[in-house]
Parts: structure tokens; sequence; C-alpha cells
């Protein structure tokens, strides 16, 4: 569970990085880098989350967002380097244990059970919060019933949460592309994660859903109490949601910071948009 | 970027073991080696026929035929029929007169004739089969391909098993006998039953048959066929639709004829591995290639790599040998009726060590 | 949304005054829906209840009651494929190896052992289980088409190795495995008479429905899903905290189980276990009924496993009944059922070979240009052609009577065109042709857009069934 929303990011003066109190970062990873053959896709990441901060991770097509994703949620191995999880060092973990510590995350591609409905997808996304274990379910032990129907609720719950309580039992073929992700975000959700990661969340969406989303996302933050850290191409909503970010070129670090320091940072600038670029947006 | 080329001394050095353990294994327990190596040969080129066919369909076109080996039994049927005259029994149904008729002495004149008739069914078949059902089920998954093959292999099966009956059939070789022994100087390769250098061709006293040369010739002649194939001007253009269809389409190339090619030269490939599979036994029965040869076909395939032909061919020689070298140690050792079926045993174990050391096979890309 | 207006198929369903836009309430039928389910129910009980005792009498020396045996542990295998193959997407070509093995090893602790029936039942489960957890954990090291392979080559393996140990599996005569006392012998109740068989048959359905609640709390629970999940998306599985790793094995062990419990009663069935039931040709079958009947489906699965057990019986029927020449005019296509039978197969045959090519010619005006795929449906309209004008000349002049070709042989034809059409033309096969039937049957309104589906029972999944 996370821990409750005392003091945090855009609450007071915070700076990123600073050790408060004692508590290691919820997330962090120290000179992250993987090789796929000749080719070097990540060299020397290093990067933390606090704590219910929103964190973002920006950068051109193809400079190795996702292969950064993946290696942070146990789906590649890193070569080089560490990752962590409150301090415990969490890279020889599988992903689903690591989904067991709290961290969830979405997909480029939708991540969702195609062959399942909405409110089926959500039962599954709480598998690790049912208190049954696999056999007693199979053999069909009484309070099986009475956890399925708390899972049930719990489902709709999350989906009303986000405004997808009317499509909870449609099947997802006849769903748009945005709905679909917002549907895997209800589900990641229902994995009642601490740290939330979304790999563009926002594909599909077009510029009202976007600011919606955004809005919904610093709400969530408060409401759940929940670390965030998104990947994304739209810049100017990075730069109005995120507490801090960071720029990946080339499978490197390209520079860090809060958004109004690297909005106005050179080196940025010209990844994006080429020699002579001043400024991001 | 300058690639240097060294030698690949893992690899050559494991093998030399693998060698010399083998070698020493036979000296201890006597085990004729020379016994395994022929016999294996035989039986390791048909594998490395059928294996060759699934390698080109599953590199061309991303399906595992499972249907390969039933594709050459038909035509060895088709041969058999045309050697035995017996059209008219086939279309009537006429078991009792299908029974009286017998294609085991046929001359190889008449064989030849046959082989090339079947060859030519062989290939229309095999393109049938791909446009009537695998293209269908091709945009869902693998799996259901290979299922929608087995489909189709257990199709042949059954109207082997209506229009033929469950009976073994004669079947003739091209050539029977083996050839004279080879006398040159110091050298003397026979069987030597006089105690003088004669008698028929042989190796370590194992006679080398006429079956067994013509079949490694035919799967040399069929293996560089195919590699000079696949660097003309048609084989590159296969090579580049199997990759990346999309692109093959946007230059100009029919996926659909690439595919059909492909299709059909497995097909070709599997009426040869057919006929010369019946020969082996000299025994034609419904669903003869698949129960016989099918299985080591893709282990051999798998050995070698299911992408690579080369590997195909590589593979279904040393899982020959393997096998038939386990026969032999089981018959040395006398453990008959502790291990039943030595060469299902080795070939599943072959199958295993590949699966859990080396997946994507000796020569293979892909894991 | 658009809520959905009422139909005539909403009305045989049946609504009540629910509140159709809030999914939260669940739906319920009608009093009249109720009460029709109910009384199909009864009505399928009272068939289980009959059919046996029917069967004794309608065939001479009860055989038909053994088919209905064989057709229910058909429909047991079935099942226990289906959470394999349908639940965990895993291709499985071996499936007969598990049924053996079940099979050999519920006489060895019944006999050998001399534990008697309950531990043989224990026991093929148990090594059942065991087996495809071995298996599983090598076939899970390669995915996909090598998977499938692997499953082949442990059919195989087992089928020339591990069957073939004389202690294990008694040789080429087969190991003896008895059925439980009670079941040997025939007993009155109620001043009905009821044969050994007809009582093995009823043990044999109540072992069927105890198989589908465990596979139906499977489905509803998160074993099931959790299964059902990593078929479609092993990622997404993994980050929902799935040990993708142990529920893939964990649908090997119950599918083997499940196997094994179904290869003892069959063999308990003759009595013994014999080799020749569990070769690759057997695992085929298996496959074949399963992906026939649709997968994902138990009602699906059932049905096709019963269909296909009982095809051999209504082919040899037929040929006995129709096909071999009776002194008496009860015999070949003379007499008028088979003859005009014969006519309306011709007939749909021709019928479908005319529309096969009409189509055909119509993708060729259409300036479609694939040469070898116009050809191969061109050979086989040809083919039809030549089957049905056949089967049609023949019953009209009487000459040729088809009936007498019919043997059981035909049985495999007939089942691999049967998988063919069901992977071509019908992915979900008869779960999918059936599956508002089933749905019906389920308490689930027609229409599926309404439909919670949880735990699967309708149509879908599997390798591919759902676009």
């Amino acid at each position: 569970m996370p821990s409750p929303l005392v003091a945090g990011p855009q609450e007071e003066a915070w700076v990123h990085g600073l050790d408060h109190g004692g508590t290691p970062p919820i997330l962090s990873s120290d000179t992250i880098g993987i090789r796929f053959g000749g080719l070097q896709a990540l060299k020397d990441v290093t990067f933390q989350v606090e704590e219910h901060e929103i964190v973002g991770l920006i950068g051109p097509n193809g400079a190795g967002k996702t292969t950064f994703f993946n290696c942070i949620t146990g789906f590649y191995q890193p070569t080089e380097g560490e990752v962590f999880f409150r301090g415990e060092r969490i890279t020889h973990l599988r992903p689903d244990q690591r989904t067991h510590l709290g961290i969830g995350r979405t997909f480029q591609q939708v991540g969702l059970v195609r062959s399942f409905t909405v409110l089926e997808n959500l039962m599954v996304a709480q598998h690790q919060k049912v208190s049954y274990g696999s056999a007693a379910g199979m053999l069909g032990a009484p309070w099986t019933f009475a956890e399925e129907k708390l899972l049930r609720e719990r489902a709709f719950e999350v989906l009303d949460y986000l405004g997808l309580l009317p499509l909870a039992n449609e099947h997802l073929s006849g769903l748009s592309y945005g709905t679909l992700k917002q549907c895997e975000v209800a589900a990641v959700l229902a994995t009642d994660p601490d740290v939330l990661m979304l790999d563009e969340p926002l594909a599909g969406l077009g510029p009202e859903e976007s600011e919606e989303f955004g809005d919904r996302l610093i709400q969530m933050r408060r409401d759940l109490g929940i670390t965030i850290v998104i990947i994304e191409h739209h810049v100017p909503f990075m730069l109005r949601v995120c507490d801090y970010l960071y720029v990946l070129n080339f499978g490197r670090l390209l520079a860090q910071g809060e958004p109004e320091v690297i909005r106005v940072n050179r080196d940025v600038a010209e990844a994006y948009m080429g020699q002579g670029a001043a400024t991001l947006a | 970027m300058e690639r240097v080329r060294s030698l690949p001394l893992k690899p050559i050095a494991l093998s030399a073991a693998i060698v010399l353990a083998v070698v020493l294994f036979s000296a201890i327990f006597d085990i004729s080696l020379m016994a395994g190596v022929v016999n294996g040969l035989q039986f390791g080129a048909v594998y490395a026929l059928v294996g060759l066919g699934i390698a080109l369909v599953y590199k061309s076109t991303k399906v595992m035929n499972f249907a390969q080996g039933e594709i050459g039994t038909m035509s060895a049927w088709l041969a058999w029929v045309v050697m035995a005259g017996a059209f008219g029994e086939v279309l009537a149904l006429d078991y009792e007169g299908l029974d009286a008729l017998d294609a085991g002495a046929t001359g190889p004149g008449k064989m030849l004739i046959a082989t090339v008739i079947a060859v030519l069914f062989g290939a229309g078949l095999s393109i049938l089969v791909n446009s009537a059902v695998v293209q269908r089920v091709a945009n869902a998954s693998p799996v259901t391909s290979l299922v929608a093959t087995v489909g189709i292999m257990l199709l042949m099966v059954s109207i082997q098993l209506i229009v033929f009956e469950p009976k073994l059939r004669n079947f003739p070789r091209f050539i029977d006998g083996a050839p004279p022994a080879l006398d040159v100087g110091p050298l003397c390769m026979g069987t030597n039953p006089d105690g003088v250098c004669g008698g028929v061709l042989a190796l370590g006293g194992i006679p080398i048959q006429w079956n067994t040369i013509l079949v490694v010739l035919v799967l040399a002649g069929a293996a560089s066929a195919l590699g000079i194939f696949f660097r003309t001007p048609f084989g590159v253009a296969l090579l580049a639709t199997a990759q990346d269809p999309f692109a093959a389409e946007i230059q100009g190339v029919s996926v659909q004829t690439m595919g059909a090619m492909a299709w059909g030269m497995a097909g070709a490939l599997a009426a040869i591995g057919g006929i010369l599979g019946a020969g082996v036994f000299e025994k034609v029965g419904p669903g003869l290639m698949t129960t016989t040869f099918l299985i080591p076909a893709l282990v051999a395939a798998v050995l070698g790599g299911v992408t690579s032909m080369p590997g195909a061919v590589v593979g279904g020689l040393i899982l020959g040998v393997t096998v038939s070298f386990a026969n032999e140690t089981v018959l040395a050792m006398n453990l008959t009726s502790t291990v039943p079926g030595p060469p299902q045993v080795a070939t599943f174990a072959v199958l295993v060590i590949v699966l859990i050391f080396r997946p994507k096979g000796l020569f293979g890309k892909e894991a | 949304m658009a809520t959905p207006t009422t139909t005539a198929a909403d009305a045989l369903g049946g609504l009540i005054a629910t509140d159709l836009a809030d999914p939260r309430v669940r739906w319920r039928p009608s009093p009249g829906g109720m009460a029709g389910r109910f009384g199909a129910f009864a009505g399928i009980a009272f068939l289980a209840l009959w059919l046996p005792h029917w069967m004794t009498g309608a065939s001479p020396g009860g055989s038909l009651v053994f088919e209905f045996a064989r057709a229910i542990v058909f429909a047991m295998v079935a099942l226990s494929l289906n959470i394999l193959m349908g639940y965990a997407g895993q291709a499985s070509l071996g499936h007969a190896a598990f049924v053996g093995a079940g099979a050999f090893a519920g006489g060895y602790f019944s006999v050998d052992l001399g534990l008697g029936f309950g531990a043989a039942i224990f026991g093929s489960i148990l090594i059942g289980a065991v087996l495809a957890l071995a298996l599983g954990t090598i076939a899970l090291r390669v995915r996909g088409l090598l998977l499938a392979i692997v499953t082949i080559a442990y059919q195989l393996l087992a089928e020339e190795t591990l069957f073939k140990v004389r202690a294990l599996t008694g040789g080429g005569a087969g190991k003896e495995v008895p059925r439980p006392e009670f079941l040997t012998t025939g007993s009155e109740t109620f001043g009905w008479e009821f044969s050994a068989d007809e009582k093995y048959v009823y043990f044999l359905i109540l072992m069927l429905l105890l198989t589908w609640l465990f596979d139906w709390r499977l489905t509803s629970s998160k074993a099931g899903r959790a299964i059902q999940a990593l078929r479609d998306d092993e990622r997404v599985a993994a980050s929902w905290g799935i040990n993708v790793r142990g529920y893939k094995l964990l649908a090997f062990v119950l599918s083997g189980g499940i196997a094994g419990f179904a290869g003892l009663l069959y063999a308990a069935r003759d009595g013994v276990a014999a080799p020749p039931s569990f070769t690759f040709t057997v695992a085929l079958t298996f496959l074949l009924m399963t992906v026939v009947g649709g997968l994902g489906s138990r009602p699906g699965v059932v049905v096709g496993g019963m269909f296909i057990a009982f095809l051999p019986v209504f082919l040899e029927k037929a040929h006995e009944a129709w096909g071999v020449p009776h002194t008496d005019d009860g015999g070949t296509c003379t007499s008028l059922p088979p003859k005009a039978l014969q006519f309306l197969i011709g007939l749909v045959f021709l019928a479908a070979a005319a529309e096969m090519i009409r189509h055909a010619v119509k993708r060729f005006r259409g300036g479609e240009s694939d040469g070898a795929r116009l050809a191969g449906s061109a050979v086989l309209g040809l083919v039809l052609v030549a089957v049905g004008g056949t089967a049609l000349a023949g019953s009209i002049t009487g000459n040729s009577c088809m009936w007498a070709l019919l043997k059981s042989n035909w049985e495999t034809f007939i089942g691999a065109v049967l998988l063919l059409v069901t992977l071509i033309q019908y992915p979900g096969g008869i779960a999918e042709q059936f599956g508002p039937v089933f749905r019906w049957l389920s308490f689930k309104p027609l229409k599926s857009a309404d439909a919670v589906t949880v735990g699967g029972g309708t149509a879908g999944g599997g390798m591919g069934a759902r676009p």
C-alpha cells in the first residue's frame, strides 16, 4: 500500500533528489546499461523517483525509453547496473515479483487480455490481491465465493473512478484505441501499485482528452498517494504535469531537471528539433 | 566494419571430443561403430531429405508443414499405382484386384518414369495444400497452421487407408544389392568372404548397399540444387519474401507465387523422399513416411536449426548415425529388454539435449 | 453505450425490469426464461438417466452402452485437453501419453499394489499429473511450434518406450484394470434391473459432472483467469503479478491429472489397459475433437468429444443397416430411406461444389490473379462434383450404394475433414455454431453484449478463434 500523502511535490518547497528524512527513493536505477548483440541500447542511465512524485521520461524516438522501462520492470535484464525499490536491489527479480512489490506498468501496444471483457480484465488484474489460494479456488471452497464478490466490487470501483463503468461488460474488440488505453490504466490501478509506470498513455487521445488525463493523473496522485513515472512525446503535457524530467537520447541521459530547466535547455531542444533550436516549447 | 573470421574453436573442439568419446566407447563395449555409420547413413539421408523440405517451407513461409511426410507417401503410392498398373482397381476400389497386383519387380526404367510422374504430382499436391488450406489459416497463430497441416496429414492417411487398406505392399528399389568390393592397392573395402579381398563393397565388414549410395547421392544432389537455386534471382526473391513479405510486394514480387514455388519444391523433395524411403524398406503402406520418418525429420530440422537448410541436412545425417548407433549399443550390451524402442529414445534424447543446451540448433538463427 | 432494445430473443431469454444501463446489476432471466432453462436441464438429466437403460435394450449385448461409456470418457479427455489448449493456449499433440499413463498407473495401484479402485483413482491422477509436470517442464523451454513438436515427441516416446515396458504395461496383452466391485455386476432398484455396464455409465456421468464442476470453479477463480490471461499476452499477465511459468505448469498438471483419471475410467470399462489404445493417432483424435468442439468452451468440447466418439458407431451401424445385402427387404440401397438419403447427400455435395466454383469464378472475374489459389478451389470443386455426382447417380440407378463403402475406416477421414473445415471456415467449432444455445443454457442472455462472461463457457479464446 502506498504511504499516505503527507507532504510531497507541488505541496511545498520540494527538491528532487534531496534526502528526505533518510528514506531512499521509492524507485531508482544505478548506471543501467543494456546491449543487444552489437547495439548498446542504454548506457549509464541513473535515475531516481521519490515517493509521490510524477517523473517524466522524454526523448526522441528510439532513444531507449521503453527499453529502460523494460529494464526497470524486469522484462529485460540489464547487462550493467542495478535497479532498486525502496533501497532494495531488485535487478534479479521477475516482472511478476516486482508487481508484488508495488510496481505497475502499461505497455506501448495496449496491454490487456484480448478475449476478456473489461470487467474480466480487471478481475485478472487483481490477481495478487486475491486472498484465497489457487487450490481453494479450483475446489470451490465456500470462502472463495465471497472473495470473488469482493473482487467484482473493487473492479467496479476502479472503473467508476476512471469513468469507465458503463463499459464494464463490453468485449475489447468493440472499443476504440483511446478507450482501451484508459481501460489499461484501470487494470494497472487494480493491481494496487505504489509506483505507476505509464508508457505513452496519451496515444490515441485528442487534445481535450489529454488535458483531462493530465488532470486525472494529478488527482490520482492526490487520492491514491501513488508515484507516477511517464514516458510521453507530448512535451507541453509533460512540462505541465511532471515534477521532474529525465531526457534520454541515443540510450544515454542527455539532461535532467525540473520542467522549466529542461524547457530552456539547448541540448534538449536541439535533440528534438534539430540544430539551432533554442527552447523546447 | 571489418569482420575477422576466426576458426570456431569451441564447436570443433566439442565435436572432436564427442567423436573421440564415441570411438572409445565403441572399442570398450565392442560395439560395431561401422555398422552404426553405414546403416545410419541410409536412414539419415532420408531424414535429411524430409527435413530439408520442412526447413525449406518453414524458412520461406514460416509454416511447420506436418504433412510433408504424407505428401511423400501419396507420391510413392502414385508411383506404385503406375508401376503396378493399378489405375482401374484404385478407381473402382477393387480390393481383391489390388491385392493381386505387385510392383516389387519393376525395372529401373519404368521406375524412373513412375518417379518423374510422382515428383510432378508431389509438387502439385503440395501447392494445392498450400493454396487450399494453409493460406486460409495463415493469419491465425503459427500453431493453428501446424494443426491445419496435421489435419491434412490425417486426411491423406485416411484416404490411403480407404483406398489401399491397412496393408504393406511391395515396393522396388532402383538398384538392388551392393557394388563389388573396391581393391585399391593397400586399401581393401570389401566383405572378404574367403579371406582374400573380394565380395561386395564394405566398410569394416559392413556391406554398403547400392541403395545407400543412391540415397546419399540424391541428397547431395538435392542439397546442391537448392544451394544453387538460392543464388539465382528467383531464389533470392524467395528469401527476401520470407524475411519481409511487405517489402517484397512493394518491389513487385508476388508473395503468393513465391509461396507456391517454395511449397512446390518442397513437394517434389517430399516425393523423392517418399520413393526412396519406401525403397529402404522395400514396402509401402498407409502413413509410411509419417510414422517412420517425419518425427526424426522434425528433430533433424530442430537439431540443425529450423531456419537452416544445410542444418537440416547435417542434422538428418547426424541423427541417422546417432539412432543407428543407439541401436547397435543396445544390441551389443544386451539391453533390448530393458530399453524398448532405442530409435525413439535416441531421437527424443537428441531433441531434449538440443532444447536444453542450444534451442536454436546448430546453424539456426532464432531461438 | 446504447441500451439494447427488446427483441424476440430477449423475450425468450427474458428480462425483468432491471436497470440495463447499470452493469453492476447481474442479469437475471425472466420467470419464463428461468422455467424454460430448468425444464431443459430436467430434460437433459432425464435423458442421461434413461438413455443407458434404453441402449441396453436397443442393442444386442448392450454394445451401445459400451460405446456411450467411451463417449463420456472422450468428453472428459476433451475437457482435460481444453485446459491445456483452450485455456492455456499450449498446443498438445501428445495427450494420449497422459491418458495411457493414468490407465496403467490405475492398474498398477489397484492390482499390483492390491489397494483397490479408490487408490487407482488417486494413482491415475497423480501419475498423469506428474508426467505432465515433467514433460511440461521440457516443453516450456520453447514456444509455439517447437512446443507442439515436443509434445509429439513425448507422445511417441511414451508409446514406444514407457508403454512397452512389460513390467508396467503387461506387454501386448495389456494390464488388468478392474472396475470397483459394485460396478462389476448388475443390480436391481425400485423394480428396475440395471446391468453392470449401465451402472458404470451412470458412474461415468457422475465423474464427468464432477470434472465439469471442477473446470467451472477453475475458470471462475483466480487460477483459471490467470491461465487464460497468459494465453493471450504473457507480458501483460506478468505485469499483473502472475507467475507465468508457474501457471503454465499448473495448466499442464491439471490437464494431465484429469487425462490420467479419464484413462483409468476408459481402461476400467474394458477391464484392461492396452497400449494400442493410447497411440499417436489416438492423440490426434483427441486434438481433433477438442478443436472441432471449440477451444475454450466446456459444452463445446464435451459435445465434440462425444460426437467424435460416436462417429465410428454411426458409420458402422449405417453400413450394417444399409450397406450389407440382406435377404429380406430391409437392406441395401433398394430400400427407400437410404436411397433418398444418398440422393440428398449427392445434392448437398453438388451444391457445395457449385458454390465453390461460383465463388472462384467471381474472384477470377473480380481480378484476383492468384493462380495457385484459384486452381486449388477449382480442383476441390471438381472433387466435390465427382463425389456428389457419383452418389446421386448411384442412388437413382441403385447400382452403386455408398453405404456399402462406409466402414469405421471413414471416421478418420470425416474427422480430418471436420478439423480442416473448423480451422478454415468456422474457427469457433461446434461451440460457435451452437453458441446461442449454450449461452441460453448457462443462464445468460442471448445477446453476448449484455453477458458477463467471466470464466468462459462461450466460444472464444484458444488458437486465434477470436480475431
